[in-house]
């Protein structure tokens, strides 16, 4: 036991003394949380659009203008068709609309006029927004502002939507708890990784094998700091989400810490094991990238759902432990606690940690090559 | 002044090279995770899974779900008697939406009067939710346009007329991959310089290297000529991956490919030697390239546009050599963008590589202990 403390305390000097430890375990997680409340929206983007109008009666002005009150676009008016393309190509608009110079005289007669957009396929989303953007403003003009509103039958079944947990519809509700998985993939996994991939690279690894400790104190001596630390840090996050931030937080902080300390659990198993195979702090760290740090951000379902993925892709995502530990983040901090939800997840995550932690006693040797 | 440069060339080859376990998770994680994360991250959402509450029981009613069955979009439809189950089902996350029909929806219809279904969504993941809402509405306009055709004769309608450039069918796939590549590139690009000179320092070969005869422009050479060239290997493997098996089109010219390329590789390894030089230890140098990458993926225009950041957000963007690169990228590949339009987000590559390199080199002989 005095071992194992002696062991504690050294890793916290380590830990207290590096700045990189304390940068990733507090400025990171507020980087991040501050990049995705103010730098990533998912919800309604503003995009710039351009204009070419060549029908001049009044009605197409009242058109005009309901494109250019409309807080999701910024519209330019342009005269050259010419310059608007190059402009599109540039990727300087998003899209482009134009209204034929028939446009007002075919809808004073009852007819169908049309409209053209032209998107920058280039970029599908924005491509999408521009469609879904143009389409709304154009009936919304047509059935409630113009002067044809009269002859329009309305719509007879009207959709009456409902999005529940976030009347709001803010991305930011679910993204910013959901970016504390990253964190505590950082730290769980990429920190724990260098750190003992270290002691093999410097010799002082072997100093240790040739004192009287045991395998299980070298793995918990390990195991702890770094736990600690990754739950000073999430304890941070946490609070910066719901005091500073204002996300809505509608579950119990009980479950919430229980959950998130089994992720921690399973990151650091990740971790651990990754340095004590490969005992080197390049290779480790090319290890931690790659097979946990990019697969948590992309494959965990917290931007990119999980449901619409290819078949082998989502089997591949269930060895990610971000995957279950994004899902109860979001569902805690939203809907409160569904144990329908929880319950599964966490069995899934100690499994998986039970599975590492045995992997990594098992390979911490005892003996030298 | 040569020999030794291409002495020192071969030296870092050879140490980034000897080792079988780094070659590999150098050469074989991009193109994989090329492949692998191409399909996932995706945002078109498919598989959708829903529950009706079908109040109505009449033929109008079942034609409407019916519509749901035939259409891409949506796995399963989930059949419930009461309000109570819809609840169950979406709060445990069942089912991504639910649809509820009103008694009265066919008597209505009938009677030519407007009336409206009821869509709940999970907002717990609302861009989710937002794309499936707007599958709903495209389906229910197509149900009434098709059963009630004669309601739209003779009145003025607006045709919307779409066409997109660059990518006509809106393929996610292209713009996924050419970000793919871009990021991917960056990573590789980081994690080989941002070890090398950290890696030297701690095991004190760095001193050794000042203290030979290699000037520092030497020395900023032998850094930077061998991971250009690996990366550059690395990135024209994905390229050609890109095009072979995800079907990317590739319009633009080649040599303004490469050029753009080795002018962005060059900005991303002097960042990469740059925060190697500064730092005292590896877990510092890849600590600080994570804190790095981070910000400079998600605030690309990657997530979601630049035009849509706040303002300060927007001039930090000007700081990031991932933002300009990716606009080159789209617009060579996809667009064949003309050459003063690539020029123009070259010049912020150029001035941010040459910048970087030399705080490096100024940085080698400064840092001295």
């Amino acid at each position: 036991m005095r071992i194992l403390k002696a062991l504690i305390i050294k890793e916290f000097y380590q830990i207290s003394r590096d700045p990189s430890s304390i940068i990733i375990a507090f400025i990171m997680p507020l980087m991040l949380l501050v990049i995705y409340m103010y730098g990533v929206n998912l919800d309604t983007v503003r995009i710039t659009m351009g204009m070419k109008i060549d029908d001049p009666s009044q009605q197409v002005v009242t058109l005009v203008d309901s494109f250019k009150s409309n807080k999701f676009i910024t519209p330019f008016v342009y005269d050259n068709s010419k310059k608007m393309y190059d402009d599109l190509t540039g990727s300087k608009l998003r899209g482009i609309v134009t209204i034929p110079n028939d446009f007002s005289k075919k809808l004073d007669r009852g007819e169908v006029a049309n409209v053209l957009l032209i998107t920058d396929g280039s970029e599908v989303n924005l491509a999408n927004y521009a469609q879904n953007y143009t389409k709304a403003i154009l009936n919304q003009w047509l059935n409630s502002s113009s002067k044809y509103q009269r002859k329009i039958p309305p719509t007879l079944i009207n959709l009456d939507s409902r999005y529940w947990y976030n009347q709001d519809i803010n991305s930011h509700y679910f993204v910013l708890p959901g970016s504390m998985s990253i964190t505590m993939t950082l730290i769980g996994m990429l920190l724990t990784a260098l750190v003992i991939a270290r002691e093999w690279e410097r010799g002082t690894m072997e100093a240790l094998l040739t004192t009287k400790v045991t395998r299980i104190q070298i793995v918990l001596g390990k195991y702890i700091p770094y736990f600690i630390l990754g739950m000073i840090s999430m304890s941070f996050s946490v609070f910066m989400c719901i005091v500073v931030f204002q996300v809505p937080f509608r579950g119990s902080l009980l479950v919430l810490f229980g959950f998130s300390a089994l992720f921690l659990f399973t990151a650091m198993g990740q971790g651990l094991l990754i340095s004590s195979v490969l005992k080197n702090q390049f290779t480790a760290s090319q290890a931690a990238l790659v097979g946990g740090f990019l697969p948590a951000l992309m494959l965990s379902g917290l931007v990119f759902p999980i449901t619409s993925m290819p078949i082998p892709i989502q089997w591949l995502s269930s060895v990610i432990p971000s995957r279950y530990f994004v899902a109860c983040l979001q569902s805690e901090f939203m809907s409160g606690t569904v144990p329908e939800i929880i319950i599964p997840n966490c069995i899934f995550l100690a499994v998986l940690g039970v599975i590492l932690f045995a992997a990594v006693y098992e390979k911490t040797q005892m003996r030298l090559e | 002044m040569l020999k030794r440069i291409l002495a020192l060339i071969r030296k870092e080859f050879i140490s980034i090279w000897k080792d079988p376990r780094s070659r590999m998770l150098i050469v074989a994680p991009p193109l994989l995770q090329l492949l692998i994360f191409a399909h996932a991250a995706t945002m078109e959402i498919r598989n959708i899974d829903m529950a009706v509450l079908d109040r109505s029981q009449t033929l109008q009613s079942r034609d409407l779900i019916s519509e749901f069955q035939h259409s891409k979009w949506f796995r399963t439809i989930v059949l419930v008697d009461n309000e109570n189950q819809v609840a169950q089902l979406v709060r445990t996350r069942k089912v991504q939406l639910a649809l509820s029909i009103n008694t009265d929806f066919a008597k209505k219809l009938m009677q030519n009067k407007p009336t409206s279904v009821q869509v709940i969504l999970d907002g717990r993941q609302t861009n989710t939710a937002s794309i499936a809402n707007g599958y709903v509405a495209s389906i229910v306009s197509q149900y009434e346009a098709e059963h009630f055709p004669q309601r739209m004769k003779n009145t003025p309608r607006i045709n919307l007329e779409i066409r997109n450039w660059f990518n006509p069918n809106l393929i996610f796939l292209w713009y996924t991959v050419i970000s793919l590549v871009t990021i991917l590139a960056t990573s590789i690009g980081l994690v080989l310089t941002a070890l090398s000179i950290a890696r030297e320092r701690e095991m004190g070969t760095f001193d050794q290297l000042i203290v030979s005869p290699l000037s520092s422009f030497e020395i900023l050479m032998g850094k930077t000529v061998p991971p250009l060239i690996i990366s550059l290997v690395l990135a024209s493997m994905m390229g050609v991956f890109a095009n072979i098996f995800f079907k990317v089109p590739f319009i633009g010219s080649l040599p303004l490919y490469y050029f753009s390329m080795i002018i962005y590789l060059l900005s991303i390894l002097g960042v990469g030697l740059l925060i190697s030089s500064i730092c005292k230890t590896q877990q510092q140098a890849i600590l600080g390239a994570f804190t790095f990458q981070m910000p400079a993926i998600l605030l690309s225009g990657y997530i979601s546009p630049v035009e849509d950041m706040p303002v300060v957000f927007q001039h930090l963007t000007l700081l990031n050599p991932v933002r300009f690169f990716l606009l080159i990228m789209k617009g060579i590949c996809l667009k064949n963008m003309a050459p003063q339009y690539v020029f123009e987000n070259l010049v912020p590559l150029a001035i941010i590589a040459v910048l970087s390199l030399s705080a490096a080199s100024w940085m080698f002989k400064r840092n001295l202990d």
